[in-house]
């Protein structure tokens, strides 16, 4: 009888030796996705540099039909600061919103005032979030609920669901779609507490830029109003270092004059 | 004293010409001041009912705290203070609202279209039922969650009908984006401003699409017994609301109000949840309170209107030195046309004093005639003005009651005016009376002209 238990037993851990070198090839092939969403930010971000580009914004609207939008955008990682200057079209000329650490406003050259704004309002009517034009912080908004693997074009993709790690990030919920070669970006989709869709953004292009990578071509599509979208190049990619007067109101006062 | 008020009024009625020609002038004076007073006090009196039935009180309670992430968050979490508060202005209080508020998009097919909406308990609240001015639809369904009120404008704007199911989104009071069904049940009659135009629905509803739990509220609206007391009791609530919690410093919409003041305002009252960072320095432990008026939102109004007023004033006072002159120069006319008149008066035995008594009269009388005749036209031009339908789509309907201008004319504001123009009569033909009394009754008697 004894005989026949350590027969058994030893089948059984011939069986499971293998099995279980199966299981850890499987374990090590997932990535930490943690670690993921940290790449993924510090892949987008400058912390040692300043970053400024110009913007071209095209909207379209079922209802209101196409807008372009010219602007310069200058962002400063390391003190979490941006700002955005509107130069087309015309009677946006000089408006701007500008971000210094906890505080963002939006300024009026007409009536010469700066305005409270946040990263949660979208950027003059357009699909975009002034939280878009700031530094990628996926990896402290944001935890990986589930995974999996896919496709997305031509491309071999993590689908990541995301939750927000508190109740004041503005997109509850989001899944994204991340390269499996490079860790990059591609898509994401943004939905409301009640888990209903409302934006789907698309990363079409990436500039390398020493080693961060900036993409510099995005579509925001609205998930509410069919044919409602706006899609954003980046051109003139610097990173040069700007002077610290560029942060401030002042300048955004002294360029209208 | 009779005899003289007598041929006074006899004096008037013989230089028909000349006495109506200074009536109406006069009458034209007091129908301008009439008229701008009248259309001020009644572009308050509709501005101040417009807007109280917009924000749905006289005076409002709103609150917010600070959140673990240091974030301003619009929420009343601990209402203690503000009912221990209320319940010392109880025999000011007609009645209390608990709403919840917030703005945000409306979707119906590809349209859009953004909107202020505000959660009432309908079960609390049985006076909004009768109070609201349905257009549309019924109120039959207004306890089923999900049900919706708009004003017509925004659901003509979007297309949409009676029974029909749109989305609306919105952000949460930590900011989320969230989305909720809703069935348009009534459309309102547009009553003010399109933009500020409120939609209702169940405060239960509202508060799991904006993360409140289904008992909570964002403001405590109260509607006084009587609004002219708003000031003075929104004083007696603040410092009794001072004395148990923090509150914010006072909010009004004139221009001196500091920016975070402002923001404050536009997100406890049109329900924008603006989310705000607060510095360490300066936050609060439970709930900061906020105290505002229907004045305060009126301040702009009020500062219009008393500029409106007071330039009427000064152009009532110019045509009516213009007047005088004109009265004047009448009396010196007729001085000297009765000259001889005067001499024979004179001679009869009638004292100095009886001369310009006539002639007091005289100009008392066309002032109080003139007058009252101003008053009268006033009244049918008001009448006539009140009958014209503006509609409830423009800008102009915030001051408009269901499309109609009111005029409200204020009676010791007309008697005041009607004493300055008698006072400025006598002043006008004080100089021709002293004259004719002063004249020698042999001269006048020989006097040719």
């Amino acid at each position: 009888m004894r005989k026949r238990y350590a027969l058994v037993s030893l089948v059984i851990v011939l069986l499971l030796v293998p099995m279980s070198g199966i299981f850890a090839q499987a374990a090590s092939a997932v990535p930490d996705f943690k670690a993921m969403l940290k790449t993924i930010d510090e892949r987008s971000n400058f912390t040692g540099r300043d970053f400024s580009a110009k913007i071209k914004m095209v909207s379209e609207d079922p209802e209101k039909g196409t807008t372009t939008r010219v602007a310069k955008t200058f962002r400063r990682d390391r003190d979490d600061s941006f700002l955005i200057l509107f130069m087309e079209p015309a009677d946006q000329l000089g408006q701007g919103y500008l971000k210094l650490g906890d505080n963002m406003w939006f300024y009026d050259p007409q009536s010469r005032k700066f305005t409270h704004s946040s990263l949660k309002e979208n950027v003059q009517g357009t699909d975009a979030k002034n939280s878009d034009f700031r530094q990628s912080t996926y990896s402290v908004d944001y935890t990986v609920t589930s995974w999996t693997e896919g496709k997305l074009g031509a491309y071999d993709v993590w689908i990541l669901e995301l939750q927000g790690a508190t109740n004041e990030v503005t997109y509850p919920y989001k899944k994204i779609y991340v390269t499996k070669k490079d860790q990059l970006l591609l898509k994401s989709e943004d939905y409301s507490l009640s888990k209903r869709l409302l934006r789907t953004s698309y990363f079409t292009s990436y500039a390398k830029i020493g080693t961060s990578y900036i993409a510099n071509s995005v579509m925001y599509v609205d998930a509410l109003v069919q044919g409602k979208r706006t899609s954003i190049t980046f051109t003139d990619i610097s990173l040069d270092n700007l002077p610290d007067s560029v942060f401030t109101k002042a300048y955004l006062e002294r360029v209208n004059r | 004293m009779l005899q003289m008020i007598r041929i006074a009024l006899r004096n008037i009625s013989r230089q028909k010409k000349r006495s109506i020609l200074l009536g109406s002038a006069i009458a034209f004076g007091f129908l301008v001041i009439t008229l701008v007073n009248g259309f001020t006090g009644g572009l308050l009196k509709t501005t101040k009912e417009n807007l109280s039935h917009l924000f749905g009180g006289h005076i409002y309670i709103s609150g917010s705290i600070v959140s673990p992430l240091g974030s301003e968050l619009p929420m009343i979490q601990d209402s203690f203070a503000a009912e221990e508060a209320i319940k010392a202005i109880s025999d000011r209080v007609a009645s209390v609202q608990y709403r919840s508020k917030t703005t945000g998009t409306l979707y119906f097919g590809n349209k859009e279209q953004t909107q202020k909406l505000e959660g009432v308990d309908f079960a609390a609240e049985q006076s909004f039922r009768t109070n609201i001015d349905i257009s549309k639809g019924s109120l039959a369904d207004i306890d089923k969650p999900g049900s919706l009120i708009l004003p017509e404008a925004t659901a003509k704007k979007l297309g949409v009908e009676i029974g029909e199911t749109l989305l609306y989104r919105a952000s949460t009071v930590t900011g989320q984006q969230n989305i909720g069904e809703f069935t348009l049940i009534a459309t309102t009659t547009s009553s003010s401003v399109m933009v500020m135009d409120t939609g209702y629905t169940s405060k239960a509803y509202l508060n799991t699409l904006i993360g409140l739990d289904e008992g909570d509220y964002q403001s405590i609206n109260i509607f006084l017994k009587d609004v002219a007391e708003v000031q003075t009791v929104a004083d007696r609530l603040y410092s009794n609301l001072a004395s148990n919690a923090p509150v914010s410093p006072r909010i009004s919409a004139d221009s001196t109000s500091s920016p975070r003041n402002m923001s404050a305002m536009r997100s406890s009252l049109m329900g924008m949840n603006q989310i705000v960072q607060v510095a360490k320095e300066e936050q609060w432990k439970g709930t900061k309170f906020s105290v505002t008026t229907i004045e305060d939102l009126m301040s702009p109004i009020l500062s219009l209107l008393s500029i409106i007023q007071a330039v009427a004033f000064l152009v009532f006072i110019i045509l009516l030195v213009i007047i005088m002159v004109g009265i004047m120069n009448s009396y010196r006319m007729v001085m000297i046309e009765r000259t001889e008149e005067i001499g024979t008066m004179r001679a009869l035995g009638v004292q100095k004093s009886g001369i310009r008594t006539i002639f007091f009269t005289e100009a008392l009388s066309e002032a109080v005639l003139g007058t009252a005749s101003g008053f009268v036209l006033a009244l049918l031009i008001g009448g006539i003005l009140s009958l014209i339908n503006f509609g409830s789509g423009s800008f102009l309907s915030l001051f408009l009651a269901r499309g109609h201008f009111v005029l409200q004319f204020s009676i010791p504001e007309a008697l005041k005016n009607m004493l300055i123009i008698c006072v400025m009569s006598i002043m006008a033909v004080y100089l021709p009376a002293r004259s004719a009394a002063n004249l020698e009754p042999a001269q006048a008697l020989r006097a040719t002209y």
